[in-house]
């Protein structure tokens, strides 16, 4: 029955008007998605009032493919020259970016688009297959599970910061502090802002990426001259990219999982599916050494996951009629405004509509995948122009783009602050990535502690008595104490070992 | 311990010390709160800043791979951390269009770049490109102080 919709959709949206309409929205969101500060859902909300003049269906797609492609486009510069476009390219610079220093930025950018594409495609699948199942484990959920969840996160963070688990967690902790400047999100009571006005709305998280990636970027980039490739020179082809991601197929899978799993969570994000998928990988290699230093498997898991996170976000948005994103929301309103109602009856009836939505999104992964091969073979050349001449450029987009954010020149003076934060931390070895986890679920983990508590009337036990709480909150001791545990017990079987392996003495 | 490795724990105790005194400070500031606005707050300063302590003290900063950072060169480093603040004063007084018109040219002509046709014409492109997208995508860019008060 699925299929018969879903070949009847595809008849749909293949239609030219569609077709160009998605090719127009791919392209559109692959140029915002590259500039910091901007951003698919900008470029969403300013087209959402052209969607009441279109066909339900290309209005629809319109929103979604720019959404699609914007995100992609985010790891474009994310991997050119360290600044994530989007918020939820963050972790895809690590590994990306130490590839454009070492002269292979047409490998990372074939690893990205090819991981971006199967994300999309296995997102799509999951919403189109299997939507309902998914949304049951997403309705387990309640607080308690959320600051568990939240918790482990930061946790995985730490125990990824191999030999220097201290390091990560203050950088954690440092994240989360920031998150309560500002207007207290459960109490609306004002926190840490000196009495001032400007401070009682939150840090965003755009000035602190554009500071932590950008602005420390162009700080090394000012001191250590040359070119961004550091031999100047481009080897390896996107095509090579496209073949090494196969390679890799654990690290797809596992993207895919993180990406889908926080999809359907509301509240959690592409951004933390990018930042998660990072940090496992890491967690999992058998040499994580080689994470930082241009390892594949670090940009490959990353943009599986942020994109299969993306479509795996409207099954709550679509199942539920409860928004994962600004983006999903604007979707969700696309939606109503044209007549239907979100919930489950919704995979059922308006069958032309629906499924020409999702086969719509089926053919925008295939064109973000066709135009990002096409095009960004060009960008590449970027990263061999003189730092001479790139840094006063990554300096106007970078403090322009953190002002666009808000319109505000206070995210100016945000950008510049993570920017020395940001640039002391690399040159000490403080994992930066641990402050952006904090800040990105600082406000989540707050929110559903006080909830769980008003919940169980102030009683500590609810994060324990619920079993996927308590479940979760077992696995972040194990993260945290385990290793020093196994270490120690490996210790002590070694010294038995060599006791007993000695010989007797008289 | 090598006098290289003790070197390099210096900075990174201080680095994170600063960030200790933050914890401090939202500390002190949150006892004053009501109950539960600070709560969190607490509990995470106080987690923060016994973190603090212990990477000061020496415990956990166990970095086999942290190998010195290499020493800056002062002239460069002034202007690194000069660049970015001057810049932002300069959007704030004299606007986008200024401001950028003038920064990338002198920034480009600082750290050497002596290609004058060259950083022309990056220059105009950029700031061209920038200021028709940002207005288009309905984002205003800094008119700046200036231009104002003298009636642009």
């Amino acid at each position: 029955m699925i299929l018969h919709y879903l070949l009847n959709g595809f008849l749909t949206a293949g239609h030219w008007y569609n077709l160009s309409v998605i090719a127009l929205s791919t392209v559109v969101g692959l140029w915002i998605g590259l500039i910091p500060g901007l951003g698919p859902i900008m470029a969403m909300a300013i087209l959402f009032p052209f969607t009441f003049l279109m066909d339900p269906l290309a209005g629809l797609l319109m929103l979604a493919s720019i959404h699609v492609a914007g995100t992609y486009g985010g790891s474009i510069s994310a991997i050119m020259i360290n600044v994530p476009g989007e918020p939820a390219s963050a972790a895809t610079t690590f590994d990306g970016y130490a590839m454009t220093r070492q002269g292979k930025v047409r490998v990372a950018l074939g690893l990205s688009v090819t991981g971006s594409f199967i994300g999309a495609i296995f997102g799509s699948m999951a919403l189109i297959l299997a939507a309902q199942p998914l949304v049951s484990i997403a309705l387990k959920f309640g607080p308690a599970e959320y600051f568990s969840l939240a918790m482990l996160g930061l946790c995985v963070v730490a125990v990824a910061s191999r030999g220097a688990t201290a390091k990560g967690l203050l950088m954690g902790c440092l994240g989360l502090a920031v998150s309560f400047i500002g207007t207290d999100e459960v109490l609306g009571y004002p926190r840490f802002t000196f009495g001032l006005v400007q401070l009682e709305a939150k840090i965003g998280v755009v000035p602190v990426l554009i500071g932590l990636f950008a602005i420390s970027e162009l700080m090394e980039l000012m001191l250590r001259g040359g070119s961004i490739s550091a031999g100047g020179s481009l080897s390896g082809s996107l095509f090579d990219g496209v073949k090494a991601t196969f390679r890799y197929p654990m690290a797809i899978l596992r993207g895919l999982g993180i990406g889908i799993f926080c999809g359907l969570v509301p509240g959690v994000g592409a951004v933390t599916a990018n930042l998660l998928a990072y940090i496992v990988e890491r967690r999992v290699a058998k040499d994580p050494d080689r994470f930082g230093q241009g390892a594949p498997e670090g940009v490959i898991a990353p943009e599986v996951s942020n994109n299969a996170c993306i479509h795996a976000a409207l099954i709550p948005t679509l199942a539920l009629g409860i928004p994962h994103s600004a983006g999903s929301a604007l979707v969700l309103v696309a939606v109503t405004i044209h007549g239907l109602r979100p919930g489950p009856m919704l995979f059922s009836g308006s069958g032309e509509l629906v499924y020409g939505f999702f086969a719509g999104l089926l053919i925008g992964a295939a064109m973000f995948a066709i135009f990002g091969l096409l095009f960004t073979r060009w960008f590449s050349i970027l990263t061999i122009v003189s730092t001479k001449l790139l840094a006063p450029i990554l300096l106007v987009v970078g403090l322009v783009g953190a002002y666009a954010y808000n319109h505000s020149f206070l995210d100016i003076v945000y950008a510049i602050v993570f920017g020395l934060i940001g640039f002391a931390a690399r040159r000490y070895r403080f994992p930066v990535i641990g402050l952006v986890m904090g800040i990105v679920l600082g406000p989540l983990a707050e929110t559903s502690f006080h909830q769980a508590l008003e919940i169980s009337s102030g009683s500590y036990l609810i994060f324990v008595e619920r079993p996927l709480s308590a479940g979760t909150l077992i696995v972040c001791a194990l993260l945290l104490v385990g290793p020093t545990i196994w270490e120690a017990l490996g210790n002590a079987l070694w010294r038995q070992k060599a006791i007993a392996s000695q010989p007797m003495k008289d | 311990m090598s006098d290289r490795t003790s070197r390099n724990g210096v900075g990174e105790r201080i680095f994170a010390g600063a960030i200790g005194i933050i914890f401090a400070g939202q500390f002190l500031m949150a006892l004053r709160y009501p109950s539960d606005p600070r709560l969190f707050p607490l509990i995470i300063s106080a987690a923060g800043f016994l973190l603090t302590v212990a990477l000061v003290l020496g415990l956990g900063l166990h970095d086999r791979h942290l190998g010195r950072p290499e020493p800056l060169p002062a002239g460069r480093l002034t202007l690194t951390l000069v660049v970015s603040p001057v810049y932002a004063l300069g959007l704030w007084f004299l606007g986008y269009w200024v401001s950028t018109l003038i920064a990338i040219p002198l920034v480009a002509w600082l750290l050497g770049y002596r290609k004058r046709q060259t950083i022309a014409i990056v220059t105009l492109v950029v700031t061209v490109l920038l200021g028709v997208l940002f207005p288009l995508l309905d984002v205003p860019l800094p008119l700046g102080l200036l231009p104002r008060l003298v009636g642009f």
